[in-house]
């Protein structure tokens, strides 16, 4: 071959080389990488790092501006004409709620405090000034978790798919939405203490999907809404007493959204459905008229005389029925919407939002989704939609100025960490597994090392006996001794009163009898490759063989017994079968803990992948520490046989 | 003139034998050794000398012994003795007086078409066998390949090493979690990679269910466990002088010849071993397949159940132990077979040498 070929073919072997490793390190990439990224990001499909959901879910007018918040917890101050934005400030939450001080149902800015309450399933209850946009004070999950004590440890296995914020009198309640959510907490900022709800039966009222306050109460203990999957109940919070419920059997369809109208008449939404409720007579009070295939309702608002909806079309402003004469038709399931009265559509004005284009920006809005409105003092309204897209329309219906939201930073977190070690006991079982590794590893480097000894240095009767049984227990499946050893296990505590199953010291020895014939096999051949002369000379210094053994063959033959313990440790770190079956709650090593508790993930694969990483961790630094070590024991042991 | 060697007294050993030093002839420099048998040692006798004689080797080994005794050939033996029994599940601490079957168990296994654990253990026989006969060339071949590819000289040679070790060191059930996401029809990673990116097919196929499962238990164990190939491989590749080879090029030989006289012969004993360990390690293959079905709660399904889950699931979901042990007991037995087979094809490479 010529020089020149040569050369290029050697360049072709070595990209082969690197390609090649390439596609073999992807999974583990892969892995890490989802570890860190959002479950939402996964199930959508997207593989490189994306931004946030930062849809408008909040709208506020203050003194200063409008105020809009992302479900992301992005904030932003904009002015009131041209919406320049003033500030901004990224509080980095997910599933967030906002609740702004002195928030009132009438159009212009909010009076009172300048307080805004931001709730998110990451960061807890934060405050922050609405007029500087700085955090002043936050109070972490951890701390409304201690209210709840164990009711607590599932809670994040399931995904938070959003919050609920409201201020009645002077304490906040809130709440996650979340499958068993133990239920509303409320708040008091003068003690700035959490305690759960009195009275809100939890598991039972499922899965919590808003709490705001009743209208039109203004006693000394005002009532609460609270919309769950199970229906519609009331509750003074102060006094604990029950109030009205509404079973969702009661109710035409299961709501998604509420919004209180007055004391007695509730707008609910279910998918692009909409209508009024009376809570008091059990009855639908009328249905909203909309276009077949308007789309799902997305956001309510409240202005004195109007109702406001957003759908994935625009807005729609409706006067507000109360005190037209209305039929009250008692709810059936079927063919409701027919019989009930509708409201006048002649009366309703829709605005199509004039949200910036963001083709610049590397992603197009294709849906007018309005997530949150905001209706104002001259009949216009903010409208707020996906990916921070905000537009000012006046009472006519025409777009003034239009601005977006700055975009969040790339999504990359710590949270399926924080959330793994808060929902499944991972120290625990990565305590266990550290614990009993260590233990098989000691126990196998000190009899691997006497057993291999022998083995290399000494001709005596069953020498080879023992070597066919070493190589037969390897080909002994394990299933088959593992169940009588149970059996055995359990018998012997019956018997002895000591507990074996369970125990450390079970599972270890278990480990020692099984990896231990193995390592005694690598060990043989390194201290067959150490000069004889070295324990002749400690002979003939008068030691015993013993004292010789430890004194001088333990110290030179250390790297090799070291590299055999570090195999051992490796290979008890993956070992599940025995420990699924020998272990209990205190004692679940880490692929038992795995196996138990992210089977119940569902499609979390963000915290399987968090899981599998921090399973992966120890034994990559291990292996990397003690890398020429292992490589060179395993390959002398094997190839040199 | 040597000075005369004087004849020594018998010493007497306490196992009765004799050892004394005689010089028969004066003149000569010679002495004579002579050890007098003890009268007919017992076996019992025999076995306390040798021990006696052997002090060191025996215990350094009688931990080990001990431990393999009680932890190993107890439980092997009760398990071997259990294929014999008819389970009960109420008294399952009783388990070793439980009624006996003959070979009932056995009957049960290997003749009974109507028995529904002989339809999943057939399915997962075939599956085992074709999993290991995939697993073990396939490792065999990309092991082969990256050894040969790593034992050339080239920049970074040494990172591409430790990165190639990369997945062995992954533990087995963060294989099967990791890749029973990435064979995700919709969201995984397998699919993004063959239907978003390349348009390989024309839909995305499902690789967790139905006849696809078999690669997908086999693709992540080849990932697996090829780096050790590699790694023992390379070992081998390194023990070659490299003048070897440089005479063969002045002899005139090309690349392919010098591998096929060269390299091969001398990787064939390292493939033995490393048949040997697939073989076993495959056969008893668990914690990848368990792991990738329902994030570890799942069912392999009859086309990626193997040996190992069925047999999990019989003996400690169903708490059938009689079948289970029976068929543990073949499944040993089948190993062994298999295994002297292979010694028998490779013997010559292993201690030919």
């Amino acid at each position: 071959m010529q020089p020149k070929s040569r050369k290029t073919f050697g360049r072709f072997l070595t990209g082969l080389t690197w390609i090649l490793i390439v596609l073999h390190v992807v999974p583990i990439a892969w892995m890490v990488y989802c570890g860190l990224k959002d479950n939402q990001e996964i199930l959508s499909g997207k593989v490189l790092p994306g931004r946030r959901q930062n849809e408008i879910v909040f709208l506020r007018e203050t003194g200063r501006g409008y105020l809009a918040g992302t479900a992301d917890g992005g904030l932003t101050l904009f002015e009131k004409k041209g919406l320049r934005k003033i500030r901004h400030l990224e509080l980095g939450t997910f599933a967030t709620s906002f609740f702004l001080d002195g928030e009132r149902d009438q159009p212009g800015p909010s009076k009172g405090g300048s307080t805004l309450w931001v709730l998110s399933s990451n960061r807890g209850l934060q405050e922050v000034d609405a007029e500087g946009l700085t955090l002043l004070k936050a109070h972490g999950v951890e701390e409304i978790a201690a209210a709840y004590g164990s009711a607590w440890s599932t809670l994040w296995v399931n995904e938070v798919a959003g919050s609920s914020l409201a201020r009645s009198g002077d304490a906040l309640y809130l709440s996650y939405r979340i499958k068993g959510y133990p239920g509303v907490t409320s708040f008091s900022p003068a003690s700035g203490r959490f305690s759960p709800m009195a009275g809100f039966a939890s598991k039972k009222s499922g899965e919590i999907r808003m709490v705001i306050p009743a209208r039109g109460d203004t006693g000394p203990d005002p009532e609460l809404v609270l919309l769950t999957t199970q229906g519609i109940s009331l509750q003074a919070p102060r006094s604990g007493l029950p109030g009205k419920a509404v079973p969702a059997g009661t109710l035409p369809a299961l709501p998604e959204r509420l919004c209180a109208l007055d004391g007695r008449r509730m707008l609910l939404s279910a998918d692009s459905r909409a209508f009024i409720f009376d809570i008091e007579a059990d009855t639908v009070l009328a249905w909203l008229d909309r276009e077949p295939g308007s789309g799902n309702i997305t956001a309510f608002a409240r202005a004195p005389g109007r109702i406001w909806l957003g759908d994935s079309r625009g807005a729609t402003s409706l006067p507000d029925p109360a005190g037209m004469p209305m039929k009250a038709v008692k709810p059936s399931v079927d063919g409701i919407a027919g019989r009930a009265d509708s409201l006048p559509v002649n009366a309703a004005r829709t605005f199509t939002p004039g949200f910036p284009s963001l083709a610049g920006a590397g992603a197009d809005i294709t849906s007018l989704r309005i997530t949150a409105i905001l209706p104002l003092l001259d009949g216009g309204a903010l409208l707020g939609g996906p990916k921070g897209a905000l537009s000012l329309l006046d009472a006519a219906g025409k777009p003034v100025a239009s601005a977006l939201a700055p975009k969040p930073s790339i999504y990359i977190h710590w949270r399926n960490y924080v959330d793994l070690w808060r929902n499944i006991d991972f120290g625990l079982y990565l305590k266990n597994s550290f614990i009993v590794c260590i233990g098989v590893m000691l126990v196998a480097m000190v009899l691997a090392s006497m057993g291999g000894y022998a083995l290399a240095r000494y001709n005596f009767p069953g020498k080879n006996l023992f070597g066919y049984s070493v190589l037969a227990t390897q080909m002994v499946p394990g299933i088959m001794l593992l169940l009588p050893l149970y059996l055995m296990f359990i018998n012997f505590s019956r018997a002895t009163g000591l507990v074996v199953k369970g125990s450390y010291g079970g599972l270890i020895l278990t480990y020692a009898a099984y990896f231990v014939p193995f390592s005694i096999w690598i060990l043989r051949g390194f201290f067959a490759s150490l000069p004889k002369e070295l324990e002749e000379a400690a002979l003939v210094d008068g030691c015993g063989p013993i004292q010789a053994f430890f004194r001088i063959i333990i110290p030179s033959a250390l790297p090799g017994i070291i590299a055999t313990g570090v195999y051992v440790f490796l290979s008890a770190w993956d070992e599940l079968m025995f420990a699924w079956v020998l272990t209990d709650e205190k004692t679940y090593t880490i692929p038992v803990g795995i196996r138990l508790f992210v089977g119940n993930f569902q499609n979390r694969y963000d915290l399987m992948m968090a899981a599998a990483t921090v399973s992966t961790i120890p034994v990559m630094i291990l292996f990397f520490l003690m890398q020429k070590h292992i490589v060179s024991g395993l390959t002398a042991g094997a190839v040199k046989e | 003139m040597k000075p005369p060697i004087t004849d020594s007294e018998p010493v007497v050993h306490p196992d009765g034998s004799t050892l004394a030093i005689q010089d028969p002839t004066p003149d000569a420099d010679t002495a004579v050794i002579r050890i007098g048998k003890p009268a007919a040692p017992g076996p019992l006798s025999r076995l306390l000398r040798s021990v006696r004689r052997n002090k060191v080797p025996y215990f350094f080994l009688l931990p080990t012994i001990i431990g393999m005794l009680l932890l190993q050939a107890a439980p092997i033996l009760q398990g071997l003795y259990l294929g014999f029994l008819r389970s009960r599940k109420d008294k399952l601490l009783d388990y070793l007086s439980a009624p006996w079957a003959g070979f009932e168990n056995y009957a049960e296994i290997l003749f009974n078409p109507d028995s529904p654990i002989r339809s999943g253990l057939w399915d997962a026989v075939r599956n085992t066998a074709l999993y290991t006969i995939a697993v073990t060339i396939g490792t065999l071949a990309v092991g082969t390949a990256a050894a040969l590819l790593v034992n050339r000289e080239f920049r970074f040679r040494a990172a591409a090493r430790t990165l190639m070790l990369f997945p062995w060191i992954v533990p087995t059930y963060v294989v099967g979690l990791l890749w029973g996401f990435l064979w995700q029809r919709e969201v995984g990673l397998v699919n993004i990679v063959l239907v978003d990116w390349l348009h390989l097919f024309s839909e995305k196929p499902t690789w967790l269910i139905g006849p696809n499962t078999l690669w997908a238990i086999i693709v992540p164990t080849i990932w697996r466990q090829w780096p050790f190939s590699m790694l023992m491989l390379l070992a081998g590749l390194q023990g070659i002088p490299k003048d070897v080879y440089e005479a063969a090029e002045i002899d005139g030989a090309n690349a392919w010849q010098a591998f096929r006289r060269i390299t091969w012969p001398l990787l064939k004993p390292v493939w033995a071993i490393l048949i040997l360990h697939g073989l076993i390690f495959n056969v008893y293959s668990f914690n990848i397949v368990i792991m990738m079905f329902g994030n570890g709660a799942g069912f392999p399904g009859k086309h990626g159940d193997l040996l190992m889950t069925a047999l999990f699931r019989n003996s400690f979901q169903m708490w059938d132990f009689g079948t289970g042990a029976a068929m543990s007991s073949l499944l040993m037995l089948a190993m062994m077979t298999l295994v002297f087979l292979w010694y028998r094809i490779f013997r010559d490479q292993l201690t030919g040498k």
